[in-house]
């Protein structure tokens, strides 16, 4: 078993445009948590400035770009989100190997120990969404397709949904991070059918970062429920 | 950005795990033959793949042929190859070119005179490492444990990400930082209790106190 990359997985998604509440909601947090998430709500009312207060913050950050365009303009991107301190940044794998490969080789040349994850199928799309889009499913064929494409290219690791864990485990191998979004401590479930995955379970099938937004965020006491959320996850780990 | 650590040498799974956890971002495995740490082929892809993409893998090699360089790449598939011989600027592109893999080059500093070479090489390494010259006795060209004046590197400006590296240990690394102005750091000798022996409290030690430094006007806060 390879060892974790973080000792405390989860992530918390600081997802307000409102700096101020973002910044506050890392600050409270902070002692619970592995690292924090940012996304394109925040980087687009905030931008690189606001970006860099939450860097400071002293905690691993994850940018939630997604960045996927041609290989040069995708490069330029990369350099100018690791310049940032950010540990963490993702890139969508549909872009290919030439785009895939850009990103690292500019991400590395400012901040050599930079993680670039590959988002495969977004979580949002149905088999029947990838067909209108012209990709083959079901979705779960081609998660996996685009993990081992991103793996080919030397990304770190890639976003995946706690259902397909095992899926991209067995494919990519245990030198290779999964990064799980929209787990809901509780189990609480979004849809009827989709099979109930929480944090410990996740934990259990070798999730490496779990990416949590409302659970805590919403939370009456967002430091509480990090905290309770810490101590389930320590007794997992240990 | 938090200074960046990489942990040299590392030559056990226990080892492994603690740079790891203790949030280190590089780890070496030396496959110089002089080296007290020098790992077998096999022993550095077993810690490699335990390694991969928790951290940076980068496997040390001197003034290697061709045929080693192929093997070790093949084998191990490091992130970066650290030529830490007397590999001129010519040969370290050929290399980086030739295995398609990222290139540290170690370069070895006694006085300011040293930093004459630095622009050639930041032309063709992907990072750079300042380490103390060896003493003329020698047998290896690092791991010595000896430091030079971090001083002479403050001011200076480099196109490369660089590490500082040669006599770091737990107790003088944020010393250094603070008079080197190094974005990262590199420790082998100043995390073991005898050469060849590393300790898994004293690369937690390192890593935090190197970690640490950043974070003062946090705690103060």
């Amino acid at each position: 078993m390879n060892p974790r990359r973080f000792a405390n997985p989860v992530f918390v998604a600081l997802d307000s445009p409102e700096l101020a509440l973002a910044l506050q909601l890392a600050k409270d947090v902070r002692p619970y948590v592995g690292g924090l998430k940012v996304g394109l709500e925040f980087l687009t009312a905030n931008g690189p400035e606001g970006l860099r207060r939450v860097v400071d913050l002293g905690l691993p950050v994850f940018a939630d770009v997604k960045f996927h365009d041609i290989p040069n303009t995708v490069a330029g991107a990369s350099r100018e989100i690791a310049a940032l301190g950010v540990s963490i940044f993702n890139i969508h794998a549909a872009g290919g190997e030439a785009m895939m490969r850009a990103s690292i080789e500019a991400a590395r040349s400012v901040d050599p120990a930079v993680m670039v994850i590959g988002v495969t199928v977004l979580t949002s799309l149905e088999d029947s969404d990838l067909e209108a889009v012209g990709q083959q499913g079901p979705s779960r064929d081609q998660a996996q397709r685009l993990a081992l494409l991103a793996r080919r290219a030397g990304l770190d690791g890639v976003v995946c949904s706690g259902p397909d864990l095992e899926d991209i485990r067995e494919a990519c191998g245990h030198d290779f991070l999964t990064v799980v979004p929209g787990i809901r401590p509780g189990g609480t479930a979004a849809g009827d059918q989709k099979r109930v995955m929480t944090p410990a379970e996740a934990v259990r099938q070798n999730a490496d970062i779990l990416v949590i937004g409302r659970p805590i965020a919403s939370a009456p006491n967002p430091a509480a429920a990090a905290c309770a959320l810490a101590k389930e996850l320590a007794a997992e780990l240990t | 950005m938090t200074v960046t650590v990489k942990i040299c040498g590392i030559n056990s799974a226990e080892v492994a795990d603690a740079a790891v956890l203790a949030g280190a971002d590089f780890a070496g495995l030396n496959l110089h033959a002089a080296s007290p740490r020098r790992l077998g082929i096999e022993q550095a892809r077993a810690l490699a793949d335990r390694l991969r993409s928790r951290l940076r893998v980068v496997v040390l090699l001197c003034d290697a042929a061709d045929e080693s360089i192929e093997q070790a790449v093949r084998s191990v598939r490091p992130d970066f190859l650290q030529l830490h011989g007397g590999e001129g600027p010519e040969r370290t592109a050929q290399i980086r070119g030739r295995f398609r893999v990222g290139v540290i080059k170690s370069i070895a500093i006694q006085d300011a005179t040293d930093f004459a070479t630095v622009p050639a090489f930041e032309a063709v390494a992907d990072m750079l490492l300042f380490d103390a010259k060896a003493p003329a006795s020698a047998l290896r060209p690092g791991g010595h444990g000896v430091p030079f004046d971090w001083r002479l590197l403050r001011g200076r400006k480099f196109t490369r990400p660089w590490l500082l590296a040669g006599g770091l240990d737990p107790e003088n690394v944020a010393r250094a930082i603070a008079s080197s102005g190094a974005p990262g750091v590199d420790v082998s000798s100043g995390v073991e209790t005898l050469p060849g022996r590393k300790s898994v409290e004293l690369v937690h030690e390192f890593v935090s106190r190197a970690k640490g430094t950043t974070f003062a006007s946090e705690e103060s806060r």
